[in-house]
């Protein structure tokens, strides 16, 4: 809005803006910005990545994928409880399928806790695939990579523009950290090699669970958060939702985008329509158009109540496996809220300017704090940490959060097997991993906000941070 | 928030501290890691062995047992039988003996295939019986189990422990307070008997597929809380010894090592751990170096992995397993021998008590070492000489990491050393590659049927050293080695991952992972990207020496010299390597067979994590040097 | 005049407590024993020897109410089947031919243990199952099992603590349901389980001080557990010495289980009972022994007939009361 104009730009510029609306004008200026951009950037942006090196990562992560789950790891993999949840393994979906088929309830028991739309779905993708079933998760962990690796590059553009626009309002000395358009336009390549590379994401493919599809839920709809097409978006959302329950939240995130990114409340009202008609579609659907709600009970129930105890990375299971059944009630409610709504308003509201870190940020706090997380979820998010590269000066634990990461990953299923096969460890043992792993994805969150604060006040008042002379300091408070 | 609080973007205090002083810290760590492994043995760090489970009861009923001279009826006739069958178990005798009793013998077939070649098989036969508890529900059962040794066996005979195990079963089954099945075992073929038999019950294959074929059982008992492992030497018993290292280092619950030792002192019999009695003496230094050294012949047989028993195989069912081992001749002068009556007396005890158990052992310890047979030394005591090791990979890794990005942004302007990220995780992950392929070979070699007409030594270890051999060259293919901050990367990572393996063995067995950090962390910190050419040969030749395969045949040839003293030193470096060979061998057969580890570890995890520190010792850079130097250097 | 009414009430208050002396009309006892399994086998066998005694002495088993939290005559571990014995010798089976049981097994809880005390059971609860006492009843409380400074473990998962016993205590006065109560406790820090005791006429003994652990007494070789704790084992051989008609007081009871042998300090709290111990025979708490005054002039009392009222009752007002249902329902509690 402050930019100096060109010579050509500037006629039109003046001429159009004095008849036409403000979003017209916002094209304008973006177009006004392609002009003045220098060559090299341009060039750093369209060529950053060549499509044959996307195409040549992706094949190689279906290869790795297709040997493994082809090998007799699968079984191995599949079995182990970081992968595979309650709510997300695929034996339990099979079992669930299979009792559909002899016309038997499957939410009469315990087994299946997934909602009768995805099942309705996983049907489809058995009559389609066949026994080939391992290609289906194939195809769809790629599609989410390449999905994630859209999205990202949408929002460093985004990003990249935004300065540009800005850039007159920064502190003199803070060059220093503006975005560098051939590492920022880089990131989304990074942001594609971790989610098909790493080990979290490729466990979870190879295990079979259904956390896939739940992140392809969540990768389209920020997919289509970022392009601003807001009734997909809704749709993805409230698909998300009704799988997990927890991405209810990220309603907040969403609508932040569309109000602060892309400006646009008519918008925020159409993703919200959609949202809210898909989510009852969904509901009437599950229920039969209102005749069977015992799907409730299974699924949202299950994830709310915590029923099944059963070890895995989240925080849950010790605590209500070691406490008393008469403070269970309560416990619940403030895992609950801790989850869901503690630090949503906070956090929304210091970081509206920024609302794809923000919406990140929500669904990390989902990950680290819902009650059956997987590590397919853990590399979901994972993944979308590259596309922050201008925020990485600023970060202070990267290393301490890789070594932890490392260590608690490790130590994990080495601990379990001696916990229940062994006999020689006790949960606590295991427990002491998981609570360390959650640590350090929550140093890993925290770094990255705190990274964001100290960038924005460097932007606004640069390098100097002297107070009354004195080398001032930058606190969370 | 002090953690998540910086205050500078620039380098913190606490870094500032770390870059100035983290190579004393790491010094200082590794030295007092060993130190307090050291001390660990001393008498005021480790603690009297106690019972921790109030249900055992320990000893508190008076022996009953006087069937010893069924026991010694059984004998001879036991070893009249076995003339007739020089080689294999003499069965029919022991069903019917088992059934006369009033047990439900059954016998269990087992075919083992050859692991390199799958068209020679080997089968087996197990005799067992079941007691059933008589007013209990059959839910949870006691083993009593026996090895079965041919007279053409080069171990010991155990004809004794048939006996009494025998006459053990007909005095038990008289009895009607039993609260759970014992089952009574005898198997053939040492390990590989017990370790069918027990894949057979529990319907699983433990190692590699095809190769042991566990067969079925027709009768079962509850889920299996306990075994005892009996092999008597003699009838008459002078020294009994407690053996418990099981397979890949795994312990019984100390509390069961506790009951069969206090049942064994109650009986008056003398009672030894790793052949070593009691000791008394006022010197302090000598009882700390006695403790010590009986510590250490306990963490040698623990970190070998090998079970010394067929005791060490029920381990990894969470059956809690101890092998006595009874010999006629005692180290201790002037103790009395105890007969069958006192064995059996012993065997009564030990199972009224593990009868009493109600739910499986958990209170005491399972993780623990022995300086004694009656005092032991805790996880909480002994883990943190590893820990203080495996800090220094840490620390150094912290402080190396921290130096890059200082210097990183230092010479931000240069823009010349760009770190070549790609590059370097390719380069980590061949490596890793290479060490599955190593690990391979075995697999490979044996489904190839036209290579059976060789001898195994020729057709695997041979194959397996060549490939090892080969991979030394690997560095010179790995192009990142002239950017100095790819290697520094590379290093980092390198010391990372050695520090998270030594974690995670120590947690399975802790003797392997300490020894392990003794050896490898002094040199992995000596290993560092350096352009200085005597560093650097220096950093070569200390990493070379450390290699896993030079570390194994240092081992075998210093026991093989203390094995045969009086042979000429070719003669102990040709026995030596012909060991090496056969070590190698064994650990394979291990793996297959029984699930034994340490040769994966070694070969997916040590050997690529060698060749990485190996490719960083590599490293030349100069300023100003171009390709060309270095490919002077490659010609050399 | 003052004078005079000074000397009537002292000679009130002599009389009052001379009949005081022997206030209680009727003897109630409950035995619990609180743990479970094979080698707690020395608690039942504790419970059952107290049973015994008491019963000898004449409290009738429709006064004793007896808690068991585990069956040990018919533990497979044990090698005499269907007995329980108190001694090494084995020449007393405390688990008899008459031993009635009352609450046995998981139904041995804190609740029911409380509500039993209080009277605050569910309607239809067998008479067998209540403390039926008033406040005319001195009541014996025997309990024994695994204790802690403050708490007693019943069963394996839950515990009674001091002020939950001592509140149970009180309420059983405000409702009248007793007149003196023996409280007897043998487990380690017995005595922390009576310090918060706050109710009149109690007086309580237990086997250990705080910070004191109970030791048992000897191993039955032949059955191969520890069969008696020392305490109670001392107290059992004071009682069998004990007849209905002997005039041991309660303070020989007292100082039944010296340092010397109990190794324990036996720990008692006398400041809530307003009778001097050593007056009190031990038989007021142990046996039925009551108070009777024979009368020897008979007087003849003729039955009055008396008409049925014909008039109209008035009606009767609606119940205000109600049942509440307790916490826990009975019915799943009989596993």
């Amino acid at each position: 809005m402050k930019l100096a104009p060109l010579d050509i730009t500037s006629n039109i510029d003046n001429t159009i803006t004095k008849y036409t609306n403000v979003k017209s004008t916002k094209i304008l200026r973006t177009l006004q910005l392609f002009i003045k951009m220098s060559v090299k950037i341009r060039a750093a942006y369209t060529n950053s990545i060549s499509t044959s090196r996307i195409i040549f990562t992706c094949l190689a992560a279906v290869i790795v994928r297709y040997y493994l789950m082809l090998s007799k790891y699968q079984t191995v993999i599949a079995n182990h409880v970081e992968v595979s949840t309650p709510l997300n393994s695929w034996k339990r979906v099979s079992e669930g399928l299979y009792l559909i088929s002899k016309n038997i309830n499957p939410y009469e028991g315990d087994v299946l806790h997934e909602t009768p739309l995805s099942l309705y779905l996983y049907k489809n993708i058995l009559l389609v695939f066949q026994d080939r079933i391992h290609l289906a998760f194939i195809t769809f962990d790629v599609a989410t990579a390449i999905i994630l690796f859209f999205t990202t590059k949408k929002f460093n553009w985004d990003l990249f523009v935004e300065e540009e626009n800005n850039k007159e309002t920064f502190a003199k000395d803070a060059v220093e950290c503006f975005l560098k358009p051939e590492k920022l336009f880089k990131s989304s390549y990074y942001v594609l090699l971790t989610y098909l590379f790493n080990p979290f994401t490729l466990f979870s493919c190879v295990g079979y669970s259904t956390t896939v599809f739940y992140n392809f839920y969540l990768a389209v709809m920020m997919f289509c958060m970022v392009h601003g097409i807001s009734v997909i978006c809704g749709i993805f959302l409230a698909l998300a939702a009704s799988v997990s329950f927890y991405p209810v939240v990220l309603i907040l995130p969403v609508t932040m985008y569309f109000k602060y990114a892309i400006k646009s409340n008519f918008k925020i009202i159409i993703n919200l329509f959609s949202f809210i008609t898909t989510s009852v579609l969904i509901m009437l659907m599950c229920t039969d158009f209102g005749k069977d709600f015992s799907y409730i009970r299974n699924v949202y129930g299950c994830i709310l109540t915590v029923p099944d105890l059963q070890p895995n990375i989240g925080l849950f299971w010790y605590f209500f496996t070691e406490m008393f059944e008469h403070f269970r009630e309560l416990f619940i409610y403030a895992f609950q809220i801790n989850n869901t709504i503690l630090y949503l308003v906070p956090i929304s509201l210091r970081f509206r300017k920024h609302p794809f870190l923000l919406t990140v940020a929500i669904n990390f706090i989902i990950t680290i704090f819902k009650s059956y997380p997987s590590v397919g979820d853990v590399g979901f998010v994972l993944s979308v940490v590259p596309s922050f590269p201008h925020l990485f000066p600023f970060s202070q634990q990267g290393f301490l959060v890789g070594t932890m990461l490392i260590i608690s990953t490790s130590l994990a299923p080495i601990l379990y097997y001696l916990w229940i096969y062994c006999n020689s460890a006790n949960a606590n043992f295991y427990f002491g991993v998981t609570l360390s792993f959650a640590v350090a994805q929550i140093f890993l969150l925290t770094d990255l906000l705190f990274s964001q604060v100290k960038r924005d006040y460097m932007l606004k008042y640069g390098k100097n941070r002297k107070i009354d002379g004195e080398e001032g300091i930058l606190c969370l408070e | 928030m002090g953690l998540l609080t910086d205050p500078s973007t620039g380098q913190g205090k606490f870094v500032k501290i770390l870059l100035k002083y983290y190579v004393h810290a790491c010094i200082l760590l590794y030295v007092s890691g060993v130190l307090w492994f050291l001390a660990i043995a001393y008498p005021n760090m480790n603690a009297n062995t106690y019972f921790s489970e109030n249900a055992l009861l320990p000893g508190l009923v008076k022996s009953q047992f006087r069937e010893d001279r069924e026991a010694s009826r059984y004998h001879e006739e036991f070893l009249d039988e076995m003339k007739k069958y020089p080689d294999s178990i003499p069965y029919p005798w022991l069903l019917a003996k088992f059934k006369q009793i009033g047990l439900d013998a059954y016998m269990h077939n087992f075919t083992l295939a050859s692991p390199f070649n799958r068209k020679d098989k080997f089968s087996g036969k197990n005799v067992y019986g079941i007691l059933r508890a008589p007013r209990g529900s059959s839910a949870e059962a006691l083993v009593l189990s026996t090895p079965f040794r041919p007279s053409s066996s080069p171990h010991p005979p155990t004809e004794p422990s048939i006996a009494i195990m025998l006459a053990f079963a007909k005095y038990a089954n008289k009895e009607k307070y039993w609260a759970k099945d014992i089952i009574f075992l005898i198997t053939e073929h040492e390990q590989v008997g017990v370790q069918a038999w027990l894949e057979a019950y529990y319907g699983v294959t433990c190692g590699s597929e095809n190769i042991l074929d566990h067969g079925d059982l027709k009768g079962r008992g509850g889920a299996i809380q306990a075994a005892i492992n009996l092999e008597l030497h003699s009838e008459r018993i002078g020294q009994m010894d407690i053996k418990i290292e099981g397979l890949n280092g795994q312990l019984p619950n100390l509390d069961l090592f506790n009951l069969a030792s206090k049942m064994c002192s109650k009986e008056g019999v003398y009672q030894t751990f790793k052949n070593r009695g009691h000791f008394y003496t006022r010197k302090p230094l000598l009882e700390w170096w006695n403790y010590f050294k009986n510590m250490l012949t306990m963490m040698a047989t623990q970190a070998t992995g090998i079970p010394n028993g067929n005791h060490g195989l029920f381990h990894r069912f969470g059956i809690q397993a101890l092998t006595l081992e009874g010999f006629e001749q005692s180290k201790a002068t002037g103790s009395s021998r105890i007969w069958f009556v006192g064995i059996g007396r012993i065997i009564e005890g030990v199972f009224r008590s593990l009868n009493n158990l109600l739910e499986r052992f958990h209170q005491s310890f399972f993780f623990y070492l022995l300086p004694s047979s009656d005092r032991y030394i805790s996880i909480s005591i002994y883990i943190p000489s590893v820990c203080l090791m495996v800090g220094t990979m840490f620390i150094k890794a912290c402080a190396r990491w921290f130096k890059m990005i200082e210097t990183n942004s230092e010479g931000k302007n240069l823009e010349t050393s760009a770190i070549r990220v790609d590059k370097i995780i390719i380069t980590f992950l061949t490596t890793h590659f290479f060490g599955v392929l190593i690990s391979n070979v075995p697999q490979f070699v044996a489904q190839y049927p036209t290579l059976s007409q060789y001898e195994t030594n020729i057709k695997v270890f041979y194959p397996l050293l060549a490939s090892v051999v080969l991979l030394t060259v690997l560095p010179l293919f790995v192009s990142i080695r002239h950017c100095k901050k790819s290697m520094e990367l590379l290093n980092i990572l390198a010391m990372l991952e050695l520090g998270t393996t030594l974690i995670c063995i120590s947690m399975n067995n802790f003797s392997l992972g300490l020894f392990c950090g003794i050896i490898s962390v002094p040199a992995a910190l000596v290993i560092n990207p350096s352009n200085c050419r005597v560093c650097s040969y220096f950093q070569r030749f200390l990493w070379f020496l450390i290699h896993p395969l030079n570390i194994l045949v240092c081992i075998v040839m210093i026991n093989t010299y203390y094995l045969f003293p009086e042979e000429n030193l070719d003669v102990i470096l040709f026995r030596g390597w012909d060991a090496t060979m056969q070590s190698i061998i064994f650990s394979i057969v291990d793996s297959m067979i029984y699930g034994n580890w340490l040769y994966g570890v070694i070969t997916n995890i040590f050997i690529p994590n060698w060749l990485c520190f190996w490719i960083v010792s590599f490293s030349v850079f100069k300023e100003g040097e171009t390709i060309k130097d270095s490919d002077k250097e490659k010609k050399e | 005049m003052r004078l005079i009414t000074t000397y009537f009430l002292v000679f009130l208050i002599t009389v009052i407590q001379a009949f005081s002396n022997k206030s209680h009309t009727n003897n109630w006892a409950v035995l619990v024993d609180t743990s479970r399994f094979w080698f707690n086998y020395r608690h039942v066998a504790n419970v059952l020897s107290i049973y015994r005694s008491v019963k000898r002495l004449g409290i009738p088993d429709s006064q004793i109410i007896l808690m068991i939290a585990d069956d040990m005559a018919c533990n497979p571990r044990n090698p005499r089947p269907a007995t329980v014995f108190n001694n090494a010798d084995q020449h007393i089976n405390v688990y008899g031919d008459d031993v009635e049981v009352d609450y046995r097994g998981y139904e041995v809880t804190v609740e029911n243990f409380v509500r039993l005390l209080t009277g605050r059971l569910p309607p239809g609860t067998p008479r067998s199952k209540q403390l039926l006492s008033d406040e005319g009843s001195n009541v014996l409380i025997y309990l024994t099992g695994h204790g802690g400074d403050g708490f007693l473990k019943f069963q394996d998962s839950e515990e009674i603590t001091s002020q939950e016993m001592a509140d149970a205590l009180e309420q059983m006065w405000q409702k009248q349901r007793y007149n003196e109560i023996f409280f007897m406790i043998d487990t380690c820090q017995a005595a922390s389980m009576y310090e918060r005791f706050y109710s009149p006429n109690i007086l309580a003994v237990g086997s250990s001080l705080v910070g004191e652990d109970s030791l048992s007494h000897h191993v039955d070789s032949s059955i191969g557990v520890y069969i008696i704790d020392r305490y109670t084992y001392y107290a059992l051989e004071f009682l069998e010495k004990v007849n209905p008609q002997s005039d041991r007081s309660l303070s020989e009871f007292l100082k039944v289980c010296p340092k010397s042998v109990c190794i324990s300090t036996v720990g008692v709290r006398k400041d809530l009972y307003n009778r001097d111990p050593s007056r009190v025979p031990i038989t007021d708490f142990f046996g039925s022994v009551r108070p009777i005054d024979i009368l020897h002039d008979i007087t003849n009392v003729t039955l009055v007939q008396r008409k049925r009222a014909k008039s109209k009752k008035p009606k009767a007002k609606p119940k205000k009361y109600m049942y509440v249902d307790p916490l826990v329902n009975f019915n799943s509690l009989n596993v």
